[in-house]
């Protein structure tokens, strides 16, 4: 297939749009690493900003991450379930709901923080625990995990599964655990992966809901850039893109639905005698 | 009596195909059946070596379970892909193996002596009848000169033709010939390893090399023979004990067409 | 194996939420051992009528379904002991060939030994030893279909229910298959409920068969009475080849535009008589009882048959010996059995 001047055109547009896009990131990642940013990389390679954003920063990596699988735990526990519900009604009713769920997702960050701390804010210690902030990124994220399970869950012949479970013998929960579950298996992987890498890069509801204590990355990160010097705001970039590169990665890679071979099974074959497929006989004997 | 020959079988975890193409658990599964449904059923089946693929415990598991069909008495020895004590543990209620050391034993219960040999050099693709092995053998041939006697193993100790299997066949092969050659009981050794049928007279003794129900090594007598299989029909080998010696047959595994007459009702022929 | 649990339906009637009337109420016996075919067009009720023997749906209030004497109407499918093989098969994707026979099993948390014996039993009936290993993906739609069969009789269920198991598949295979569940049906003396749209499959597997229509009963029989005695047009129609005649009793005659047949005891105001292709002659064009003209012939090696018209509104489907040759256009003569022609 020859290359033509149509293909290169397009992609040296593409290539320039993203450039773009990474360009100012390259740049940020440097003057994490760089002795001195105005001096520019001839001053040197070092390490000693990101040290410096470990010692500085370390609790707020942490509690990132703690909220990060703490959300996915959430999630999974709320959000399956309510997927499979979902999927098995078909009325009016569910497709409201379904809506309902789905409403954070339209609402800015911002203004869900606002409604959060009118309606909790009086209750002192959930205030200002991460717990606080936690419910803030479940409400967040719920619907990406919903909505991943239930594309699944709509696809596959769900409910004829369920009847073959059923008509062996196959409770609810056995059907459940041993047939929805490992079934949608695609969907959790996707969305979980989907709901980590939300949280750990969650600013808008954070920023509104965080105390000094209750800091989480993006938070530290803004912090940095407000208050401290350019290098040490951009180590901590080089840290944020470090945790959340491959997160991004696997969830491509095991995110898209896997396109399975259609092997053709000939019936008639089946039927025919073994011998009459021995394509390779070229025998010398 | 008849006696069932299942080699090479190469069983890999949760049958996956071996070398990407084989389905040898299939193939065993077809094997077992075919022998089963035999007019006249095999009076007791050995399997000589290489039955997993390499070695591994759940390999061992999944070979037992496709073999549980076989309800006739069942005697293994190893081969260079199997594990000696992962063996041991996988087929531990057969008890005629030895609890430690080499995977040698000899059968009494039936019209011909069976003698099982472990030939196998651990990590090592060849095999060997290292002199520990003659001196036990010597030992069991002396003990019952009179009673015929056939001795299986894997890795056969004659030349093929084939020349990167014969690379890695029984080594000291001539020092275990001139043995036979001193006690005359011994009429037939069976093998495997070569995933072909082959047989030869060698120092008074026919030696027999089994196929695999699975996969056949490429049919290239070439000095300079490329290491191939091919997916050729699966054949099992049977041995019929017989006027003191035994004949071999080469059993088709699958379904073909026929059985055709030669002669009609009156019994002439149909032309 | 449980022999032959009956199967009793009192008054089901099933209208679902969106209002349509799927079926009318039905009250049926199905005897222990037999199997019986519900056979119909799409939206005759069929299936709706085999899901409320299963548990997967519950009738309208007031019907009733009995097992043997038990009445299981408020029993899920779970708790009925009923074996199901369904059209797209329901086989679990996420488990291997042994592994979905064995389900059922495990749920009755059986033990191991007493699981593989039963799941190798099964192997060997269905002939799919070697498949064992094998996820679903890899498996043609026969053998689906086979080891949809052998998940469902694992359990050693009550009553075995079909739902057009065969459909999916194509012809030659679905013949062969066919006689493979015949032999297995009759082997395990279970009894059976079979659901088909497809005739040939219903006449040759139904020890009796229930014509349904819009969601009633149109006739229930054996395959013979359902053949030859046909209550009403619909049935008449649905099952093989049904020639119409339209005209008009006349002194003893059923009088139409190609002739006049004399009719033993002709029903007053008739104005079709039925007949299938079999049961007619081609004679000479003017010695026969109706006369009409080849339209078409088609040779099928061991009969022709020929498409006639002229004798009523409606072309016919005549039958004959394969050695005669018939052209467009040819004038024929056509007599019909008196015993087999129907008034419905």
């Amino acid at each position: 297939m020859r290359r033509t001047y149509r293909f290169y055109a397009q992609l040296g547009f593409t290539l320039l749009v993203c450039s773009f896009l990474i360009v100012p990131v390259i740049m940020s990642v440097m003057a994490g690493v760089t002795e001195n940013f105005f001096k520019g990389i001839s001053s040197g390679v070092t390490l000693r900003w990101v040290v410096e954003v470990w010692d500085l920063y370390a609790d707020t990596i942490f509690l990132s991450l703690v909220i990060a699988i703490a959300c996915l735990a959430c999630t999974i526990v709320l959000g399956i379930p309510a997927a499979y519900v979902l999927s098995k009604r078909q009325g009016r009713v569910a497709r409201m709901i379904e809506e309902l769920l789905t409403l954070p997702l339209a609402i800015p960050g911002l203004a869900i923080a606002l409604a959060l701390i009118i309606t909790y804010g009086g209750f002192r210690d959930f205030r200002s625990s991460w717990v606080f902030i936690l419910v803030g990124h479940v409400l967040y994220t719920l619907p990406f995990m919903m909505r991943s399970v239930l594309a699944v869950l709509s696809t596959a012949d769900f409910r004829s599964l369920e009847e073959g479970a059923a008509s062996v013998g196959a409770g609810f929960w056995r059907r459940f655990f041993d047939i929805v579950i490992p079934n949608c298996r695609s969907g959790i992987v996707a969305g979980a992966l989907m709901v980590v890498t939300l949280s750990v890069g969650e600013f808008n509801i954070t920023w509104m809901m965080h105390t000094p204590e209750t800091k989480t990355l993006p938070v530290g990160l803004a912090d940095s850039y407000a208050s401290m010097r350019l290098e040490i705001g951009s180590a901590y970039t080089v840290v944020f893109l470090i945790m959340i590169i491959p997160l991004l990665v696997a969830l491509q890679l095991y995110g898209q639905p896997k396109k399975k071979q259609a092997e053709h099974f000939d019936d008639l074959e089946n039927l025919q005698s073994s011998t009459a497929k021995s394509g390779h006989m070229r025998s010398r004997s | 009596m008849l006696i069932a020959q299942i080699t090479d079988t190469h069983i890999k975890a949760q049958g996956k195909l071996a070398y990407k193409t084989v389905n040898t658990a299939e193939n065993l599964i077809r094997c077992v059946h075919h022998l089963i449904n035999l007019e006249r059923r095999p009076d007791v089946v050995l399997m000589t070596g290489d039955l997993t693929d390499f070695g591994r415990p759940e390999e061992y598991q999944l070979l037992r379970k496709l073999i549980e069909p076989l309800e006739m008495p069942v005697y293994a020895i190893p081969g260079n892909h199997d594990e000696r004590e992962n063996f041991r543990k996988g087929f531990c209620d057969h008890s005629y193996l030895p609890p430690s050391g080499d995977l040698s034993y000899v059968v009494e219960e039936f019209p011909v002596r069976m003698v099982g040999i472990d030939t196998t050099i651990p990590g090592k693709p060849g095999g060997e009848m290292n002199p520990d092995r003659l001196t036990w053998l010597d030992k069991k041939l002396t003990a019952d000169p009179d009673k015929a006697t056939l001795i299986f193993m894997h890795h056969p100790p004659i030349l093929t033709g084939i020349q990167h299997m014969d690379v890695q066949n029984c080594s000291n092969g001539d020092a275990f010939g001139r043995l036979l050659e001193k006690h005359s009981q011994v009429r037939h050794v069976l093998c495997g390893h070569v995933h072909r049928p082959i047989h030869t007279q060698w120092h008074g003794v026919t030696v027999s090399i089994a196929p695999s129900a699975s996969h056949y090594v490429a049919l290239n007598l070439d000095e300079t023979s490329p290491a191939d299989f091919y997916l050729e029909p699966p054949t099992v080998q049977l041995y019929e004990w017989r006027n003191e010696s035994l004949i071999a047959h080469l059993s088709f595994v699958g379904e073909f067409d026929g059985p055709y007459p030669f002669f009609d009702e009156q019994g002439n022929l149909i032309d | 194996m449980p022999q032959g649990t009956s199967i009793r339906l009192e008054g089901c009637a099933k209208t679902f939420e969106d209002g349509t009337r799927a079926l009318e109420p039905m009250t049926l016996e199905i005897e222990g051992g037999e199997t019986v075919v519900f056979l119909g067009p799409s939206g005759c009720g069929k299936t709706t009528t085999l899901r409320i023997i299963a548990g997967l749906e519950n009738p309208d209030d007031g019907g009733r379904v009995f097992f043997d004497q038990e009445d299981v109407t408020d029993l899920p499918i779970e708790h009925r002991n009923v074996g199901m093989v369904f059209q797209s098969y329901a086989l679990f994707p996420n488990m291997n060939v042994e592994e979905n026979i064995a389900y059922g099993l495990k749920i009755r948390k059986l033990p191991q030994s007493e699981i593989s014996t039963r799941v190798n039993e099964m192997l060997d009936m269905m002939h799919i030893h070697e498949l064992r290993l094998r996820t679903i993906d890899q498996l043609s739609g026969g053998q689906r279909q086979r080891v949809a069969l052998a998940r469902a009789i694992a359990v050693q269920p009550k009553v075995l229910l079909l739902d057009e198991p065969l459909t999916a598949l194509d012809a030659l295979l679905r013949e062969r298959l066919r006689v493979d569940i015949d032999e297995l049906l009759r082997g395990l003396g279970i009894t059976a409920v079979y659901v088909t749209h497809d005739q040939a499959e219903a006449m040759s597997l139904g020890d009796r068969i229930v014509v349904m229509n819009r969601g009633r009963v149109a006739q229930v029989g054996d395959p013979r009475a359902i053949y030859f005695e046909p209550e009403d047009a619909f049935v008449a129609d649905f099952i093989g080849t049904m020639n119409h005649i339209n005209g008009i009793v006349r002194e003893g005659y059923f009088e139409t535009e190609g002739g006049r047949i004399a009719l033993r005891s002709p029903p007053e105001g008739a104005s079709e008589i039925f007949f299938r292709p079999e049961n007619a002659t081609i004679v000479e064009a003017s010695k026969g009882m109706l006369a009409g003209r080849v339209s078409a012939a088609f040779f099928l090696g061991d009969r022709t048959r020929l498409i006639v018209e002229g004798v009523g509104q409606e072309k016919l489907t005549i039958e004959t010996d394969g050695r005669a040759k018939y052209s467009e256009g040819d004038q024929i003569g056509i007599d019909i059995d008196p015993e087999s022609i129907l008034t419905l």
